[in-house]
């Protein structure tokens, strides 16, 4: 049971990482290897507010949102300048950057050893000590970053979005300020995902640098890959399929040698096969042409 | 009233000049057209216009607002429309949503104000009710609800039209918007152009190559080769110019060519 309810906390927290992905993929038209930064900024953020300095996690976790969206802001501003692959290669490189940042500042960071010790959140003297009550908290607020995603696609905004990702000429013409709106999704997106990372912080109670590595951000794209993109129901979907397949070859009785190399060969195959039937992913609106 | 004036616009690629040292004028609620052949610097000075790219030297003044400095995504606010060669629609989003996306001052283009202010703001059905207008003055009004991608080629230029309307610009630059496209559609994007101006008291500044079209609807020429203004005036001179002759035709055959 509580095996299970840890699997639903992780299809929860991913389903988040990639919903917000989503907003940059999918609406955006901008694809982004770094989204595991803004994550681990979230979750970094708050778990040393908490053990450092001993903020509680709720102020922690708006920190970890204020931080992240600025840094997500500025950074794809400089972006900008970069267009398609180049943008893409940036945000490989601001990816390894960051990664060698929570590997080595160990003075912050503590470096590979990462964080022990990330409190519980405690709201009112009631404490989310237990795993169902943080399942809870987690789920709630995921709700919530859920609807403020589609009330964002849904409005004038995300209409402008998708229009940019079709044609950015037409859109400047018409009198869209693209490099804005651009910045505004990447900030967004970020903001979600420190959230969200906080939130897995003070979850899993410890954190390191190799829970934020490209592997991750690959991780989370594929996630959007797979549930489709321009389609943030598609991301709760693909979360779902990523984080129960390996747990379902664990009782197939693999040793677990083989099973790692057999997830990662089937994660593989599933991205092929549907690159070459559904491009779209799923349930997705738009493909990559 | 002059509406548009370029003064002594220059604009060089590499060692190619583009432009060259091009000035005129574009009087208010009317149809000026340029012509020239291929390669005569047209699209560039739409470039120049829309502020897609800076010039080398000169100015262009619309109204009273110097436009060398202004960012592109500004010219429409300033009243500035413009329709690119290609239709280039937004292909995924529907008919009634590309004319959407260009109707001006709409609150939910605010993230913070899309999540948390309540949807179908009265100004946002006021856009409703202006793209709804603009789809049945353009005829794609029984379109509203389909993917841009799946209209016609002929269409997608009428739609393409409709946005450059909704942003609600006084000045329309339409590049060649009747090119490959058959009698009948050539006809009714052309009486919508002269509708936009006699009605509508738009002003349009036209490029096209079907000489048809030009002598018909305009009220202005301006003629240009190799980046040069060569002749201007109103279409019965430059029609039998013997310099638009020249330019256009080099040799007699190949006046059948270019004046189908």
């Amino acid at each position: 049971m509580s095996y299970l309810l840890h699997l639903l906390t992780l299809i929860v927290i991913y389903s988040v990482l990639g919903a917000s992905l989503n907003l940059m993929v999918g609406y955006a038209g901008l694809i982004s290897l770094a989204h595991a930064v803004f994550y681990g900024i979230g979750a970094y953020t708050s778990a040393l507010l908490a053990t450092k300095l001993g903020w509680s996690p709720f102020l922690g976790l708006g920190a970890a949102v204020v931080v992240a969206t600025t840094i997500a802001a500025l950074a794809s501003a400089l972006f900008l300048r970069f267009r398609d692959d180049y943008f893409i290669l940036a945000t490989l490189g601001l990816q390894i950057i960051t990664h060698g940042i929570l590997h080595n500042w160990v003075s912050l960071t503590n470096g590979p050893f990462g964080i022990y010790g990330i409190p519980r959140p405690k709201l009112a003297g009631f404490s989310f000590t237990s795993n169902v009550s943080y399942f809870v908290l987690t789920l709630a607020i995921a709700i919530l970053i859920l609807w403020a995603l589609h009330r964002l696609v849904e409005s004038p905004f995300g209409r402008t979005l998708r229009a940019i990702r079709d044609d950015e000429v037409p859109a400047l013409i018409l009198g869209k300020n693209v490099g804005h709106y651009k910045i505004l999704a990447s900030a967004a997106a970020g903001g979600m995902a420190a959230l969200i990372g906080g939130l897995y912080a003070h979850y899993i109670r410890y954190i390191g640098p190799d829970s934020f590595t490209l592997g991750e951000s690959i991780f989370i794209f594929t996630i959007v890959i797979i549930g489709g993109s321009g389609n943030w129901w598609g991301s709760i979907l693909g979360a779902a399929i990523l984080i129960l397949l390996p747990e379902g070859l664990r009782f197939v009785g693999l040793p677990s040698a083989v099973a790692g190399p057999v997830q990662q060969m089937i994660f593989g195959l599933l991205l092929m096969v549907l690159m070459l039937y559904r491009p779209q992913g799923f349930v997705g609106r738009y493909r990559f042409e | 009233m002059v509406l548009l004036e370029v003064k002594d616009g220059v604009k060089d690629f590499g060692g190619l000049r583009a432009v060259n040292h091009v000035s005129f004028a574009v009087e208010e609620g009317k149809i000026t057209s340029l012509i020239g052949p291929n390669g005569a610097g047209k699209t560039t000075i739409f470039n120049l216009i829309s502020c897609l790219l800076p010039l080398d030297s000169g100015v262009i003044h619309y109204r009273n607002t110097l436009l060398n400095k202004v960012p592109a995504y500004r010219i429409a606010a300033l009243g500035i429309g413009r329709m690119l060669q290609d239709p280039r629609v937004f292909r995924h989003l529907t008919v009634l949503e590309n004319i959407l996306v260009a109707v001006p001052g709409q609150r939910g283009e605010n993230p913070l104000r899309a999540i948390f202010t309540s949807r179908g703001s009265r100004r946002d059905g006021i856009a409703l009710e202006r793209a709804h207008e603009i789809l049945r003055f353009i005829g794609l009004e029984d379109r509203a609800e389909i993917p841009a991608h799946d209209l016609s080629f002929g269409e997608q230029r009428l739609l393409s039209f409709g946005r450059v309307l909704a942003t609600g610009a006084e000045l329309l630059l339409l590049d060649e918007p009747t090119v490959g496209l058959d009698g009948a559609m050539i006809q009714r994007l052309s009486d919508l152009f002269q509708k936009t101006v006699t009605q509508g008291g738009k002003t349009v500044l036209l490029i096209e190559h079907n000489m048809e079209v030009v002598m018909g609807v305009s009220d202005y020429l301006v003629v240009l080769v190799e980046g040069a203004v060569i002749l201007e005036g109103v279409p019965e001179t430059v029609r039998n110019h013997p310099e638009l002759l020249r330019a256009y035709l080099g040799t007699a055959h190949a006046a059948d060519r270019h004046w189908r």
